[in-house]
């Protein structure tokens, strides 16, 4: 029917797999889904709410699940296992091994009788083992595949015998004991990873004693809609309403066996708190933890109103141990804050942030198949190729790479998807089937922004075949990355750049316009018409493509602290980068350096963290302290976020020599030039409650990233701007790169202060995204805006009262009008409108009206009612 | 013609959230009387109180409204606006003598297919218990 060749292998159906899949199905290639469990959803089906918006994540899971199952171009294999890879890149030879179900899949009506009458009781995984299932289950009532599954550990039939209740109870002869394990060989261009995490299973805190001691995890499915407890927040041992409750942040992270931090503990610690508190307004939430390592958007605002609105008590701290207390269930806490004093505390519940392990089986394919991985068994991947394993032709997405979390783990799914089409061999024969109008999109990009992230979109679009134009403001390419020296891995920044833009300004397809802006620019998805004004001549020039990517970047704070600007020895980041490369006789001389962290950012007129300044510090002192072993170098911070495997870089940091010193808001350094002109910093040290005077020769300053003046870029593609002056993608957790007006994409720091890794795989993701959108074979034009007859209106203003959208204005004639753009076509307006002057395109009176007739009147006509 | 009563119950179902519930209702293979008649309407604040009565005249014993849940409208306010209209063509209602709970509104999140059902089975009992309306034209001897 069409050829398979060239489709592309996906091992894992978790959130990153079946992103993965539907960018590459939506774009045309053939993508075979391999799936270890039953079920596809994997760790983020268990999840209650997401942070930080706290929104029912099913709603977009959901659709995503059930595209995924329906895709023409995706066939899942549940309750597969890969057993061997051969061959190369654009030609591989998978096998896989399908162990069987049990229940034919296409009959089971997912009634539930077998489940019923199944003699055999058991933990259910999918609770955490705090609730119980039968033998022959499915996980959660809306799971997909939509079939029971027969467990042959636990199946009577098989443990003892001749149990054949189940298939008696089925109805539709959908139970088949005889099914086999099957051997399937696939033939495919290139493979994509995304075995994603297991949690660590707690070795401490007598979790496996102390029946109140629980997981993170299981936290989760107790507070879950559909959980164990039906959603009654009450502890294991008596089903009682706990009145307090205890998080220990980084179990099974950040110690001797994991020396890296899990990236996404401290957001579902706080995550979990605030939702226990709103189950119940009485509960004493606390956190225990060492660092709050909340710095992804609008993370630290959700820390701050955790903290200040929900009364969650946050103690810095290290606890020793969990004791139970004698003759109740209640647990005894005993830790040690900061300055050394020991306390204990009595708790009801006590809940352990599990870290994440990589995959435990997909780390042993990948050692079979020689992945490189690194020392904690991640993926090794470089910051320039976030995605591309060792391995040509194999790419890794999600938490198998590193600890993430689900925006970036979709993101990085994108990106995957991205780079592994481009090694498939051929696409699909089957396409979207045809829209509304029958045009087909404009075959090419706008990027807006040559940076980094603008360079490796608009490449990504033209290595697939579509023109790319990438418009700068500057006369050169390359954006912050210039100035950058090292990703905080060490590999170097510059010369990556320099082959960037050389691959960039050399490609047949990428059209660069360097000292350009978008003055203006209208159509819709597929066909949009961009102006562009050259400031180095009068000209203009009208680009038609059919996505945008904006990729415009951010910019840094220039500070007003610190005697920045006014002594020349305290430097900004990019600074210090230039002096490491370029003057190595000044680290000569210097005998100490202070780094002061969180300069501008974490502040009340800045509430977000900027992300990258503590990796950026830690590597550059620990490369001062190379160059010059006997420099003194402190540290100032508030909290030390080297989240994921950047913690290796402060474990080194603190092994090296480099004194760490932490700071409150309240009690800032301070920075004074003496009459000689030497610097002198005065810190309060946090341990010793005492001021510390040290005498640096330089200072370095990690000052926020601020965002451009995004306004103006805003207004002109009619996308939102968030409260930081960052622009607002569609949504924080499932849609990174996109934003609800269609075909329009974005990319890097203008969505938010990220590394350098981050940012390349968001702008490969943005351009997967865009070339869903360029492959289709013909575009839908929106025609949801809603129209006014001015005959009939009699100007009452009700509908420019009520528009949720404020699409609808008054214009001179004190009349209203309704703006297109800004419809999104509810018909609140529509109906409330008193005269019925205005009417929805696809929403009119009267076919509602017909159709609720013939509904009716078939119906009454077909039954047999009394009437 | 001597047979048993099936209500006929009218559901408009908002775009977002109910229609995907009952999707997934449908795909999770969960049954719900037949006796529900779905129409999705863009958001549930579209629906006027032309088009509560029009369906009830039309011959529904019983119409409800499915809209998003409190707060989580996609048009910020759709689903408050659709709760004051059905009050209000429930005073309607009330004044020309037909039952009140023959109209009903709900708010319903996208994960909840079973409450979907619930809620579908809840609403063909409770007219089933009010029996036929009263309005009906009988559409066999038009």
């Amino acid at each position: 029917m069409f050829s398979k060749v060239g489709s592309v292998l996906v091992i894992g159906g978790g959130i990153a797999g079946i992103q993965a899949c539907l960018d590459l199905a939506d774009s045309g290639y053939f993508v075979y889904l391999i799936e270890k469990s039953a079920f596809i959803g994997g760790k983020t089906a268990q999840l209650d709410k997401t942070y930080p918006v706290n929104d029912c994540p099913f709603c977009i899971r959901s659709d995503m699940h059930m595209e995924c199952i329906s895709h023409t171009n995706i066939e899942i294999l549940t309750l597969s296992e890969v057993k061997d890879i051969k061959g190369s890149s654009g030609d591989f030879e998978a096998t896989i091994i399908q162990h069987p179900r049990y229940v034919d899949i296409d009959k089971c009506t997912n009634c539930g009788l077998c489940a019923e009458k199944c003699p055999e009781e058991v933990n259910s995984e999918f609770n955490e083992d705090l609730g119980k299932r039968k033998a022959v289950y499915i996980d959660y009532p809306e799971a997909l595949p939509s079939s029971f599954v027969i467990d042959r550990k636990n199946c009577l039939h098989f443990t003892e015998e001749g149990c054949n209740v189940c298939k008696e109870a089925c109805i539709e002869k959908a139970i088949d004991f005889d099914q086999k394990e099957q051997n399937i060989s696939l033939n495919v261009g290139s493979i994509i990873f995304a075995a994603g995490f297991d949690s660590i299973i707690p070795p401490y805190y007598d979790y496996d004693k102390l029946p109140n001691v629980i997981t993170s995890m299981e936290f989760e499915r107790i507070n879950s809609l559909n959980g164990p407890y039906d959603s009654h927040l009450v502890r294991p041992s008596d089903k009682k309403e706990p009145s307090n409750i205890a998080w220990l942040q980084c179990i099974g992270s950040r110690d001797i066996y994991h020396n890296y931090c899990s990236s996404v503990c401290c957001m579902y610690a706080i995550k979990q708190a605030t939702l226990a508190r709103q189950s119940n307004k009485m509960l004493n939430a606390t956190i225990f933890f060492m660092d709050m390592r909340v710095c992804g958007k609008d993370h630290e605002r959700y820390y701050n109103r955790a903290k200040d609105e929900d009364n969650i008590r946050f103690v810095r701290s290290k606890v020793h141990n969990v004791f139970p207390v004698p003759g109740t269930d209640d647990l005894l806490i005993r830790y040690a804050d900061e300055h050394g004093n020991i306390y204990e505390e009595i708790y009801n519940m006590v809940v352990l942030s599990l870290g994440l392990e990589p995959s435990h089986d997909a780390v042993k394919l990948a050692r079979d198949l020689g992945i490189s991985l690194d020392k904690n068994n991640f993926v090794e991947t470089s910051s320039f190729t976030p995605v591309n394993t060792s391995i040509p032709g194999i790419y890794v997405c999600g938490a198998f790479n590193a600890p993430k979390d689900i925006s970036e783990s979709i993101a990085e799914a994108s990106a995957a998807a991205c780079a592994s089409s481009l090694n498939t061999v051929s696409k699909a024969a089957l396409h979207e089937p045809l829209e509304d109008t029958g045009q087909k999109p404009v075959p090419a990009g706008l990027t807006i922004g040559g940076g980094v992230t603008g360079m490796v979109s608009s490449l990504c679009l033209a290595d697939q075949g579509y023109k790319a134009y990438l418009v700068e403001k500057t006369d050169k390419l390359g954006g912050h990355a210039l100035k950058l020296r090292k990703t905080f891995k060490g590999e170097d920044v510059k010369s990556y750049v320099k082959e960037l833009i050389d691959k960039v300004e050399n490609h047949p397809l990428i059209d660069v316009c360097l000292n350009s802006e978008v003055k203006h620019t209208n159509g819709y998805a597929g066909n949009f018409s961009t102006r562009i004004a050259i400031s180095t001549s009068a000209e203009t020039r009208e680009i038609n493509h059919g996505a945008t990517i904006i990729s415009t970047g951010a910019d840094f704070l220039r500070t007003n602290e610190y005697l920045y600007g006014k002594n020349p020895r305290v430097l900004n980041w990019f600074h210090t980068d230039k002096i490491l490369s370029e003057e190595p006789n000044t680290i000569e001389k210097a005998n100490t350096w202070v780094f002061i962290l969180c300069v501008g950012s974490r502040e009340p007129e800045r509430p977000y963290c900027s992300k990258i300044c503590c990796s950026n510090a830690l590597r550059n002192a620990l490369e001062l302290k190379k160059l010059n072993p006997d420099m003194e170098i402190y540290v100032l911070y508030r909290d030390m976020r080297t989240y994921g495997l950047i913690e290796d870089l402060y474990t080194e940091a603190r092994d090296k020599g480099i004194i760490f010193i932490r700071y409150k808001l309240d009690s800032k350094p301070e920075v004074e030039q003496e009459q000689d002109g030497e610097l002198m910093v005065r810190v309060q040290d946090n341990l010793l409650g005492e001021d510390l005077i040290i005498q640096p020769d330089f200072v370095t300053l990690q000052t926020a990233i601020i965002p451009r003046n995004n306004e103006n870029l805003a207004k002109l593609f009619n996308v939102p701007v968030d409260q930081d002056g960052f622009l607002k993608e569609a949504h924080k957790k499932f849609k990174p790169v996109e934003f609800t007006a269609k075909g329009i994409y974005l990319a890097g720091l203008v969505h938010y202060p990220k590394p350098i890794d981050e940012t390349i795989s968001q702008a490969q993701a943005a351009a997967a995204k865009a070339v869903t959108l360029l492959s289709k074979e013909c575009i839908s034009i929106n025609t949801e805006a809603a129209s006014i007859d001015l005959k009939l209106c009699v100007a009452c203003l009700t509908c420019a009262r009520i528009c949720p959208a404020s699409a609808l204005i008054i214009n001179g004639m004190g009349k209203p009008y309704i703006e297109p753009q800004k419809c999104f076509g509810c018909g609140i307006c529509a109906v409330e409108c008193p005269v019925k002057a205005i009417s929805l395109e696809h929403f009119k009176n009267e076919p509602i009206l017909a159709e609720s007739k013939a509904i009716l009147v078939d119906a009454s006509l077909m039954s047999d009612r009394v009437c | 013609m001597e047979g048993k009563f099936e209500p006929l119950v009218l559901a408009f179902c908002c775009n977002y959230c109910p229609s995907c519930s009952a999707d997934l209702a449908g795909s999770a293979k969960m049954q719900y009387p037949s006796n529900i008649r779905i129409i999705k309407v863009p958001c549930i604040g579209t629906v006027g109180t032309i088009h509560i009565l029009k369906a009830l005249e039309n011959g529904a014993d019983g119409v409800c409204l499915m809209g998003c849940l409190e707060g989580k409208c996609e048009y910020s306010s759709g689903n408050y606006r659709a709760r004051k209209r059905v009050q209000y063509v429930k005073n309607l209602l009330g004044k020309l003598s037909i039952e009140k709970e023959r109209l009903e509104i709900y708010n319903i999140s996208a994960a909840e297919a079973r409450k979907f059902c619930e809620i579908a089975r809840e609403v063909t009992e409770t007219v089933r218990s009010l029996g036929p309306i009263p309005l009906k034209i009988d559409n066999s001897k038009i």
